[in-house]
């Protein structure tokens, strides 16, 4: 089971891609920085959905000379997905960017954390 | 050829590690950018060449444009406060 | 305001006016002071409504900019305070949050030993439906380029959804950050945008006068043959986009406000996704299942064949092309 791992080097990198960018948006208070993570974990999924349509040694999904063998090419399916997922990915990265920037406007601040406290500093109460 | 992907792969991994560590946000971003750039080969080698061809032209191209015009007009926020601090907070 | 009674009406009425006419100097913050424990007067409501003087609310204000330019410093020590603090909750959330992505590593991690091995050719995603794309998707389709058959033509509604969440977002961005209407006088125009005339550097102006055309053939190269070679309506898109935020970046908007701007992209998107829901509901309503169509398929491998994935990539290229535009222009042009 553990040689597995070894063979499974794509998916294992996925894995480790993933949890970097988990501990990115859990741990940095920057807000550019959290979206970078998410940007991480996006592409960790989808390295991870693009190797499993992977076989070895067949050719790219484009049919050549006309032969319609399916034993001659990999999976077309997760790069339909993944091609989807990498548009969605642009859009949201380029929604939370424009709220970043409404964000400092409002604060003046990237800090997640610091808003907090800057506003008890200037006296105001939410409640 | 697999020697090459798993070196891509480590690279893959030292670049996210690395924009988890590093201070200034536009290295941040251009690190982000490399790490991008090697996705897009790593997916020809899996012979996917749309993801390849898609992720050059969105993700390492449109994605860093977003994030350094964001930077640029957080800095020229930043001025017009009259805040002169070099650390990108 | 509706407790209130008439005399505090008339103080929140009097203190309104006096905001509107004085308002690009307070923030809207602290229009409605907090309310003051007063030691007497409880019973009447229009006390409890204080209006301020102006020199308060000026000291108010000199405050807040004082706390606006020490912030960072004092938030540094306080965090730097709480990092030393061995029980302080912020490095207990460090704590928590690192055990838990290193469990969530080790769960995914017995998930990945347990799949079948990376490159076989048994492994359980290569099933009936991807051989049928595979071995009929020739016939059926007309592409040669399986994938674009496969979201242009089998999956054409989810690459619907898709272009429709580009035009959300793009709506959205617009809806934050689209500035208030400019004189469009053009000396104004120039004093507060830097970038109307372009940039002076000569050789990126002759180099990018040389490469701009090749960068939109290119793109455009990318889009009509989506469904012979790799690459799509996406992808060309983004480099058409791409070509066009550069020749504003050097040309300027003078220059580039002449075939193109935000108002022509927004028309550009709505259109192209009118087309291909028109299109794509042509197909259904003819043929079975949105497969059949009566098109003409045409030869396979040149460029006037696939039905209607060639309409359907050129309405996804306009999509996605302007979507990089007007998302560029509208992060440039926005200012507080």
């Amino acid at each position: 089971m553990m040689l597995n791992l070894f063979h499974n080097y794509y998916e294992v990198a996925a894995v480790i891609l993933f949890s970097i960018g988990l501990l990115t948006v859990l741990l940095q208070r920057n807000l550019i920085k959290k979206i970078i993570g998410l940007n991480i974990m996006d592409t960790s999924v989808f390295l991870f959905l693009a190797a499993k349509g992977y076989i070895a040694g067949r050719m790219s999904p484009i049919i050549k000379d006309g032969m319609t063998d399916a034993s001659k090419y990999i999976n077309p399916i997760p790069s339909g997905l993944v091609l989807t997922g990498i548009v969605v990915a642009v859009s949201v990265t380029a929604f939370s960017l424009s709220l970043t920037l409404r964000w400092y406007q409002q604060y003046k601040t990237l800090d997640l954390d610091g808003v907090v406290l800057k506003n008890v500093w200037r006296g105001e109460k939410y409640e | 050829m697999t020697t090459v992907e798993i070196l891509l792969l480590l690279f893959l991994i030292a670049c996210a590690i690395s924009v988890f560590f590093i201070k200034n946000l536009l290295n941040a971003v251009i690190v982000f950018m490399s790490y991008s750039t090697i996705m897009a080969v790593l997916w020809l080698s899996i012979e996917s060449p749309d993801l390849a061809i898609t992720e050059a032209a969105v993700g390492c191209g449109v994605t860093t444009l977003l994030f350094i015009l964001t930077l640029k007009k957080i800095n020229a926020l930043k001025e017009e406060g009259g805040e002169e601090d070099e650390r990108t907070f | 305001m509706s407790g209130l009674s008439e005399e505090g009406k008339k103080d929140v009425k009097k203190f309104t006016d006096w905001v509107n006419a004085n308002s690009e100097e307070i923030p809207p913050e602290i229009v409605y002071p907090p309310k003051h424990d007063d030691h007497h007067g409880h019973g009447h409501e229009h006390k409890e409504i204080v209006i301020p003087h102006e020199e308060t609310l000026r000291e108010k204000m000199a405050k807040r900019e004082h706390i606006d330019e020490n912030f960072q410093e004092e938030w540094q020590n306080v965090m730097q305070k709480a990092n030393d603090d061995p029980s302080s909750p912020e490095r207990w959330y460090r704590l928590a949050s690192s055990i838990g992505g290193a469990l969530i590593v080790l769960v995914l991690l017995i998930t990945v030993a347990n799949l079948p091995r990376f490159g076989s050719p048994d492994a359980p995603a290569m099933n009936e439906v991807a051989r049928r794309y595979l071995e009929s998707g020739l016939q059926e389709t007309g592409a040669v380029n399986s994938v674009a058959g496969m979201i242009l033509d089998y999956r054409a509604f989810d690459t619907l959804g898709e272009s429709v969440v580009l035009f959300t977002a793009t709506v959205t961005v617009i809806f934050l950050l689209q500035q208030k209407e400019r004189n469009h006088n053009k000396e104004d125009i120039e004093a507060v945008d830097g970038n109307y005339k372009g940039i002076r550097s000569l050789p990126a102006k002759v180099i990018v006068a040389i490469t701009f055309p090749f960068i939109i053939l290119y793109g455009i190269y990318i889009v009509l043959n989506g469904h012979l070679s790799p690459g799509g309506g996406f992808s060309g898109g983004a480099i058409i986009g791409a070509g066009l935020v550069l020749n504003h970046l050097v040309f300027g908007q003078e220059f580039s406000e002449k075939f193109i701007n935000v108002n022509k992209c927004k028309k550009l998107m709505a259109g192209g996704l009118f087309v291909y829901i028109a299109l794509k509901t042509y197909s259904i309503l003819t043929g079975a299942n949105g497969i059949n169509s009566h098109i003409p398929l045409g030869k396979a491998g040149s460029i006037f064949s696939g039905g209607l994935i060639f309409p359907l990539n050129i309405c996804v290229g306009v999509v996605v092309a302007c979507t990089v535009f007007s998302l560029y222009s509208l992060f440039t042009d926005w200012s507080s």
